[in-house]
C-alpha cells in the first residue's frame, strides 16, 4: 500500500483545495464476532462433497482503528479468525487499510484497502460491481474492500465525480471450511458521477476491467412524501454466472422504498437479475451438478474421465459463490426494524423471496445497547423453500450470526 | 423549569400577515444565525428507562440546508444527518452506507423528528398569522398561528409563542395534525451567552401522545459565522464519511 509524504502532499492541496473540514475525533473500536453454521447435505454438497462438520463455526477477534491528522486520516480494520469444524485454521483478513486526504471542499484521495459501497439499493447494488456484493441473507455484516486509488472532486454543491482504479476481487469470507473462497484479483476501474436535480439523485457509473466489458449504471433516488423512493439499473456485456455468454448484454434492476414512521423502518425492494436462470436452464444446471458429481464418484469409470467431471462439477459448483448477485431472475426482500422495543434493545426482521423458486431466507435480529460503548447484534439466518429453489443449494441449514463491539 | 402557558385575552386587532412573518423570521434568527456551527447535546427520556444522551456538530447555511454528525457516545460516533432542501439523508457508520429518509422520521430516536431539526425556514412551510397575547412564566408573548402551505412538513399547524419583550426569544410551540389534535410541546429556555450573544440555550420537545417522553436539546458552543463550503452539504460528502 502506497502512502502519500503527509507533508508535501498536505501542503500542496491545502494550497489548491483551501482548508480541511474539522477534523474527527479518533475511533477505536474492538469487538467479537462468533458465526456459527448447521450444515447440511443439498444438491451442491451430494454426499458432503464440502467436507463440512455438521456444525460449523468462525470465532473472530476484530479491531478498527481511525486516526486523523488535520485532513490527513488513517484507518485499518482487521480480524483474525479461527475456525473450527472440519477444517480448523486462523487467518487475519483485513477488511480496510488505508490514508486518505480530504477537505471540506469535496475533495478525497483514498488509497489502500477501502469499500466503495455505492449505489441506492438497500439488499442489492447492481452497479456496485466493484466489490463482493452484500450477502442478502444478512446486509449488515460486513464486507472486505478491495485495493484501490480512490479520487473524489466536487466542482459545485449539487455534482460530484468520482474515479476508482483497483485490483478487485471476490472474497466470501463469512462462509465456513471450503465454501469461503476468493477468486483472483482483476484489474477494474470506475467512473461513477453524482447530480442532486430537482430533489433527484442521480448517479451514472461506468466500470470496465480485465474480466469486466464495460458496465453502464443509473442510480435514481427521491423522496415521495414520507417515503423514500430508489431505483438502481446497469446494463453491462458478459454474463457473471455462465462465462460461454460473454457476448451477451444483461440488465439489472433493484427498485423499493423505504418507509420510517417514529421508530420503525419498513423497507420493499424488487431485483430483476436479467442474466438469472429461467427453470429450464436451472434445472439443466442442477442435472449437471448431479451428473458430474456422480461421474467423479463412480469408481468404475476410468480416472481421466473421473477428473474431467470432477473438474466440470468443481466449476459449477464455484458459481454460487462467485460473487455474483443470484442465479434466477426475480427476487424480493422485505424489512422492518424497530428502536427500543424494550430498554436498549432494538429489533429486525429480514426477509429475501425468491420469487423464481419459492426460496425464502428469514434473518430476525436483535440489537442490545447496553451501554455508552457496548454493542451487540445476534441475527439467525433460516433457510426455507422446496429442495431444488436456489437457496436450498447451499450446503448451510442456519446459521447464528453474533457480534460484539466495543468502541472508544 | 416547566413553562406554564397562563392565556391572557389580550387579543389584537385585525393582525397584520406581514407583521406576524417579521415577528417568526426574528423568532427563527434568535437561536441560530443565517449560518452556524454549533454542538448540542440531545437527551431523550423514557419513563422506565436510563436517558439517552447524545452529543453532536452540527452545521448550518441559510434555510434549505443543514447536517449534523453525532460525535457521542462511542457508538453511535459518525452517524450524520443531512438535509438539504426538501431532501434529507442518514449515513449510518456501521453500514457504511447512505440512505435517504423522509422528513417525518424520528430524529435519533427523541421526539424531534428530521423536519423539526432542520426545518430551517417555517416562514417558507407554514403561513403566519398574529393570534393575540400569551404569558408564559410571567413573559408577555406574541402568539402566531403557523398554517402548513403544504402536506410535505411535518405539522399541519403549529401555535408559536415568541417574546414580546423585544428579543423574540421563542418560548413556547405547540404542533398539531389536520384533526386538531396535539403532537407536541416545544419549550425553549435557559437564555445565556452563547457565541457572543444572548439566546435560549435549551429546547424541550414533549410528546402529548406518550406520558414522560420529552427529548431536550441543549446546545453547548455555537458559532454564528463559520466558514463553511456549500459543497459539505451535499449527498455525496456523506459517501466520503467511512
Amino acid at each position: 500500500m502506497s502512502v502519500l509524504c503527509p507533508a508535501r502532499a498536505g501542503l500542496l492541496l491545502a494550497l489548491l483545495f483551501g482548508s480541511g473540514p474539522k477534523a474527527l475525533a479518533d475511533d477505536y473500536e474492538l469487538g467479537v464476532e462468533n458465526f456459527l453454521y448447521r450444515s447440511s447435505s443439498s444438491l451442491l454438497n451430494r454426499g458432503n462433497i464440502f467436507g463440512l462438520e455438521p456444525t460449523e463455526n468462525l470465532f473472530r477477534l476484530a479491531g478498527v482503528g481511525r486516526k486523523a491528522f488535520g485532513s490527513f486520516a488513517i484507518k485499518a480494520s482487521a480480524y483474525v479468525e479461527r475456525q473450527t469444524g472440519k477444517s480448523d485454521a486462523t487467518r487475519l483478513t483485513f477488511r480496510q487499510a488505508f490514508a486518505e486526504y480530504k477537505t471540506q471542499s469535496g475533495f478525497l484521495l483514498r488509497v489502500g484497502r477501502q469499500k466503495t459501497a455505492w449505489g441506492s439499493g438497500l439488499v442489492w447494488n447492481p452497479t456496485d460491481r466493484i466489490e463482493p456484493p452484500k450477502s442478502p441473507a444478512n446486509p449488515s455484516t460486513e464486507r472486505p474492500g478491495i485495493d484501490a486509488a480512490r479520487l473524489d472532486v466536487s466542482p459545485t454543491d449539487w455534482a460530484s465525480l468520482t474515479l476508482v482504479a483497483g485490483r478487485a476481487k471476490v472474497t466470501l469470507t463469512d462462509l465456513p471450511g471450503s465454501l469461503a473462497r476468493s477468486t483472483d484479483p482483476e484489474w477494474t476501474g470506475a467512473v461513477r458521477a453524482r447530480l442532486l436535480v430537482r430533489n433527484t439523485d442521480i448517479a451514472l457509473t461506468y466500470l470496465a476491467g480485465t474480466e469486466l466489458e464495460g458496465l453502464f449504471g443509473v442510480d435514481l433516488g427521491r423522496t415521495w412524501g414520507a417515503v423514500a423512493l430508489h431505483a438502481e439499473s446497469a446494463i453491462y456485456r458478459g454474463s457473471e454466472i455462465d462465462r460461454t455468454r460473454s457476448e451477451d448484454s444483461f440488465v439489472r434492476v433493484s427498485t423499493g422504498a423505504l418507509w420510517s414512521p417514529g421508530d420503525s423502518t419498513f423497507s420493499i425492494e424488487y431485483f430483476f437479475n436479467g442474466e438469472g436462470m429461467n427453470e429450464a436452464r436451472f434445472r439443466a444446471y442442477t442435472e449437471r451438478l448431479d451428473r458430474n458429481l456422480s461421474v467423479a464418484n463412480n469408481p468404475n469409470v476410468s480416472p481421466a474421465v473421473r477428473a474431467a467431471s470432477f473438474a466440470a462439477w468443481n466449476l459449477d459448483a464455484a458459481i454460487p459463490f462467485g460473487g455474483n448477485l443470484g442465479l434466477r431472475r426475480h427476487y424480493a426482500s422485505l424489512a422492518f426494524t424497530r428502536r427500543e422495543i424494550a430498554a436498549d434493545l432494538s429489533m429486525s426482521l429480514r426477509t429475501v423471496i425468491g420469487l423464481s423458486d419459492r426460496g425464502l431466507i428469514v434473518t430476525p435480529g436483535l440489537a442490545y445497547a447496553p451501554s455508552r460503548n457496548v454493542q451487540m447484534t445476534l441475527d439467525l439466518v433460516l433457510l426455507f423453500g422446496p429442495a431444488d429453489a436456489e437457496y436450498k443449494l447451499a450446503p448451510i441449514k442456519r446459521a447464528l450470526q453474533a457480534r460484539l463491539k466495543y468502541s472508544f | 423549569m416547566v413553562l406554564g402557558a397562563a392565556a391572557v385575552a389580550a387579543q389584537t386587532a385585525a393582525p397584520s400577515p406581514n407583521e406576524a412573518t417579521r415577528i417568526l423570521e426574528k423568532a427563527q434568527a434568535a437561536v441560530l444565525g443565517e449560518t452556524a456551527s454549533y454542538t448540542v447535546r440531545m437527551t431523550v427520556t423514557r419513563t422506565g428507562k436510563s436517558p439517552r444522551v447524545v452529543t453532536m456538530d452540527g452545521f448550518k447555511s441559510g434555510d434549505d440546508r443543514g447536517l449534523v454528525r453525532y460525535t457521542d457516545p462511542p457508538k453511535e460516533k459518525g452517524t450524520v444527518y443531512l438535509r438539504r432542501d426538501d431532501n434529507t439523508y442518514i449515513y449510518l457508520p456501521a453500514a457504511e452506507k447512505v440512505a435517504r429518509v423522509g422528513p417525518k422520521q424520528t430524529f435519533g430516536g427523541g421526539d424531534f423528528n428530521n423536519g423539526d431539526i432542520f426545518r430551517l425556514s417555517l416562514t417558507r412551510d407554514y403561513e403566519a398569522t398574529l393570534a393575540g397575547e400569551e404569558t408564559v412564566d410571567g413573559v408577555p408573548c406574541h402568539v402566531l398561528e403557523l398554517k402548513a402551505r403544504n402536506r410535505g412538513v411535518a405539522y399541519d399547524r403549529v401555535r408559536y409563542l415568541a417574546r414580546k419583550d423585544g428579543t423574540f426569544f421563542p418560548c413556547l410551540a405547540e404542533y398539531f395534525t389536520i384533526s386538531g389534535k396535539k403532537l407536541k410541546i416545544l419549550r425553549s429556555d435557559e437564555i445565556e451567552t452563547l457565541g457572543g450573544r444572548k439566546r435560549p440555550t435549551r429546547l424541550i420537545m414533549e410528546s402529548s401522545l406518550e406520558t414522560g417522553a420529552s427529548t431536550e436539546l441543549k446546545f453547548l458552543k455555537i458559532d454564528d459565522r463559520p466558514r463553511l463550503d456549500e459543497r459539505m452539504f451535499s449527498p455525496a460528502s456523506l459517501e466520503r464519511e467511512r
